[in-house]
């Protein structure tokens, strides 16, 4: 008997040791995850006349806004906001005492917390109102938002109380220089007119489920040499139905004299449909005398950014010609105050490489007023034929250039 | 009530419900292409547009020969109503805001809500009967950097043409690109119409179209005289408006030699502004006073649209004169002095020819496009004298910039307005 209980104990050890567990000198104790809004003294803005403090409520020709009693939200009485800018009045607004003023951090609050109110209209319904809401820190500076039907509940205002919602984080303090964690108080500025009621205004968790995105439009460039205009798609100022002064040549000439040429379209871009050279015939006494210019973008009619490498290029480019023909080249950006360099290529420009075959360099820095051009936008090269003239022109390029910009074919480089 | 009164009530309320529905009728607005190009189909007709833009003076635009106007926002449907009683169409802007006006089309949020917000408007106006075509944005580009606006433009034509298939969709572009071309056949493939607002570009639209690889029709969607963005300014930054003779004839031109000859791809225009606004100054483009008087421009318009001169006809100021200097050079006077004005007008067919002037302060704006503008107030003028086309009148005691109006007015409140600026020193 005695034995058995033995065995029973020791089989009951060995059960035990079986279900031992690893346990750590220190068990993080468990607690409640808090949201910042918890910490947060201020939460109401606006219950009613006896809770909270508003100021701007003096009645003037643009504005009117008092306690309304009647079919309230929530408490004795609510705000009724009636205005009209057909006085021009310089501001039409009132605000929040919030807090009595007292400074308020909401930089912990600012990606997860909304201002929430209640809304509603005497008649009719409305998917905007021309209302601003403003944060004021006590430097005096404010950034805005706005009613956004995204966050309206419904998607529009009628006349039962509608629950509105401003995003903390649409306010977009940090372009203003606003010290979000300093917030004096909040106002609401009028425009336009309008009739409204609001009641039930305080601080909320919310989730702001949008996205930033930064636009990508721009490429930069850095490196030599840059093919251009091999795309017909990209070209402007060539429509044979109006005028046959400029035609597409999809066999140039050029490949025949440059055994090197750049714009060998089978292994540049070959599922583009690409024009090596453009054929020129151009009279100025024609009725079509209007289609005298054309061009390409840079970077597909986006920004393309030769801020880097500006102040080494030349446009590069072949024509073939009896006589190099009267052209202007104009190169042109999207943004600043110039955006526009002009030149007229003269025979420092070109170099003849057979009978008939010019290769033109122009230096970005033969241009006056490079400096002055926003490269981080460059858009496009223009030609202008400014007298009567036939000729072939491609294998458009930017290349690198060292050289003297007044005496560009003097460089070794080229 | 006998029976054959009975069966008249009937029959009279059967006539009212049919013409209340026919009233409530949309129209079917459609844009064909054939051999010739373009035009633009009304209810089954031709409908070339001959419009204004504008949000008051509806009978007057219609009986100057008017069948549509131009308005920028959907904010006010009442333009709509007004329009209809006139049996005026409207191509009616949904306003889409510019990046200039501070609109970041990289927040979600913002542009979200913004195509959200205007797809209620979309809904709620698509079937007035004056409704002619939807005009998605309004210079949207100029000043622009993010081209993702297109996006959002793109969005709403296609929301249109999922509910609406009975108006055609236009964007209208500040001036002509080839990139803004490029981006808008890119981005917007459900946009049918390009509209293009061309002040000076206007000269070389028709063939920039064309060559900058547009391939639909156009509307000449706002047009007019030479904008203040386009003209010689002083050399303390005042803008050299012409006078509204000079600016007649310039606008008789562009209608008669520019854009209704274009018949191929552009369906019609928007003449701006039948109304009145402050745009460097209160005269510029305006074709009223702010006191809703008309001017010449309201008897050239009537002209282009039905190809003859009103009855009675407005005077014409063709040119004006300060200290015998003329409104295209600097004026710079010395304070509280006495000057004259000469004004040199065609009196047309009126009898007689009133003159009037008005002095303000020169009102500098760095605002561009559509912008509102504020208006600068009257100041008093001493010493004003008449004496046939020429008023004598003192500059004022203090120094600064300042712009004269003169004004020539018949007896039917008709009239043509020059100014010319002129700094104190």
């Amino acid at each position: 008997m005695i034995q058995n209980c033995w065995k029973i104990a020791f089989a009951l050890t060995l059960l035990g040791c079986n279900a031992m567990k690893d346990v750590s000198l220190y068990e993080p104790v468990s607690s409640p995850i808090t949201h910042p809004l918890d910490n947060f003294a201020y939460k109401e803005i606006f219950t009613d006349s006896k809770n909270s403090g508003v100021w701007g409520m003096k009645t003037h020709p643009c504005k009117e806004v008092y306690f309304d009693s009647i079919n309230s939200f929530i408490g004795k009485n609510h705000l009724h906001i009636i205005w009209n800018d057909q006085q021009k009045c310089k501001y039409i607004g009132f605000g929040f005492k919030w807090g009595n003023f007292k400074g308020k951090n909401l930089a912990p609050l600012i990606d997860q917390c909304a201002i929430e109110f209640m809304a509603r209209l005497d008649s009719g319904e409305l998917t905007k109102v021309p209302m601003f809401f403003s944060l004021v820190d006590y430097a005096g500076k404010n950034c805005f938002s706005k009613i956004n039907i995204l966050d309206i509940e419904g998607g529009k205002i009628d006349t039962s109380w509608t629950k509105i919602l401003i995003p903390l984080s649409t306010f977009k303090y940090q372009n203003k220089g606003v010290n979000i964690s300093n917030i004096k108080e909040l106002r609401i500025e009028l425009q336009k007119s309008g009739n409204i009621h609001i009641d039930n205004m305080k601080i909320v968790p919310h989730v702001h489920d949008y996205n930033y995105q930064q636009s990508l439009f721009s490429k930069t460039f850095n490196t030599f040499p840059i093919s251009i205009g091999n795309e017909k798609k990209y070209w402007w100022g060539i429509n044979e139905k109006y005028s046959d002064n400029f035609k597409f040549t999809t066999a140039s000439t050029f490949n025949s004299f440059d055994s090197n040429s750049k714009s060998d379209s089978t292994t540049i871009l070959p599922e583009f449909e690409v024009s090596l050279s453009l054929s020129i015939n151009y009279t100025k006494d024609a009725q079509d005398y209007k289609w005298n210019n054309f061009g390409f973008p840079i970077n597909k009619w986006e920004y393309a950014d030769f801020s880097k490498i500006y102040s080494t290029s030349a446009i590069s480019f072949k024509i073939k010609a009896d006589i190099p023909p009267p052209i202007q080249v104009t190169l042109v950006s999207f943004s600043g105050k110039t955006r526009r360099l002009y030149k007229i290529p003269d025979n420092n420009n070109y170099k003849i490489n057979a009978a008939g075959f010019y290769e033109y360099y122009i230096p970005i820095k033969s241009f006056t007023n490079y400096a002055k051009f926003n490269w981080a936008s460059f858009k496009e090269i223009r030609f202008k034929i400014l007298d009567s003239c036939v000729f072939e022109i491609g294998d458009f390029s930017i290349v690198e250039f060292r050289g003297n910009p007044k005496k560009p074919i003097r460089w070794a480089g080229i | 009530m006998g029976w054959y009164l009975k069966i008249k009530v009937f029959l009279l309320g059967i006539c009212f419900l049919f013409s209340i529905s026919f009233y409530a009728q949309p129209s079917k607005v459609e844009i064909i292409e054939d051999g010739n190009g373009y035009t633009l189909y009304k209810n089954g007709l031709p409908f070339y547009i001959k419009g204004a833009g504008a949000k008051s003076h509806f009978q007057l635009l219609k009986e100057s020969g008017a069948n549509s106007i131009r308005i920028w926002n959907s904010n006010n449907s009442v333009y709509l109503d007004s329009a209809h009683k006139y049996n005026m169409s409207v191509a009616l802007g949904l306003y889409v805001r510019p990046e200039r006006n501070g609109m970041d089309y990289n927040d979600e949020y913002a542009v979200k809500g913004q195509i959200e917000q205007l797809k209620t408007e979309i809904l709620r106006l698509k079937d007035h009967p004056a409704l002619l075509l939807w005009g998605i944005g309004n210079e949207v580009d100029l000043r622009y950097s993010n081209f993702k606006v297109w996006q959002t433009i793109e969005e709403i034509a296609k929301f249109i043409k999922e509910v609406d298939p009975n108006h055609p969709t236009m964007t209208v572009i500040a001036g002509i690109d080839p990139a803004k071309l490029f981006m808008i056949k890119k981005y917007c493939p459900s946009i049918d119409i390009l509209g293009l607002n061309v002040y000076g570009a206007i000269e070389n639209a028709s063939v920039n179209i064309r060559k900058f690889n547009w391939t639909k029709p156009y509307i000449v969607s706002e047009w007019g005289v030479n904008g203040p963005f386009e003209t010689k300014a002083t050399s303390w930054g005042a803008k050299m408006e012409p006078p509204n003779g000079y600016k007649a004839s310039q606008r008789l031109r562009r209608f008669t030699k520019l854009i209704n000859t274009d018949r191929e791809k552009c369906l019609g225009s928007y003449c701006f502004l039948w109304g009145q606004k402050q745009e460097s100054t209160a005269t510029w483009h305006g074709m009223f006073l702010s006191d809703g008087s008309p001017t010449e421009a309201i008897d050239v318009m009537h002209y282009c649209w039905k190809g003859n001169w009103p009855t009675k006809r407005a005077p014409s100021i063709t040119d004006i004169h300060l200290q015998n200097t003329n409104w295209k050079k600097e004026h710079h006077l010395s304070a509280d002095t006495e000057v004259t004005l000469d004004i040199e007008y065609e009196k047309h067919n009126n009898d007689s020819i009133d003159l009037e002037i008005h002095l303000y302060p020169e009102a500098f704006t760095n605002k561009i496009g559509g912008d509102r503008q504020e208006s600068p107030k009257e100041i008093p003028i001493k010493g004003v004298n008449k004496n046939g086309k020429r008023i004598t009148f003192y500059t004022p005691k203090k120094k600064g910039a300042y712009r004269i109006f003169a004004y020539a007015k018949n007896n039917n409140k008709q009239c043509s307005v020059a100014n010319i600026p002129f700094l104190v020193e």
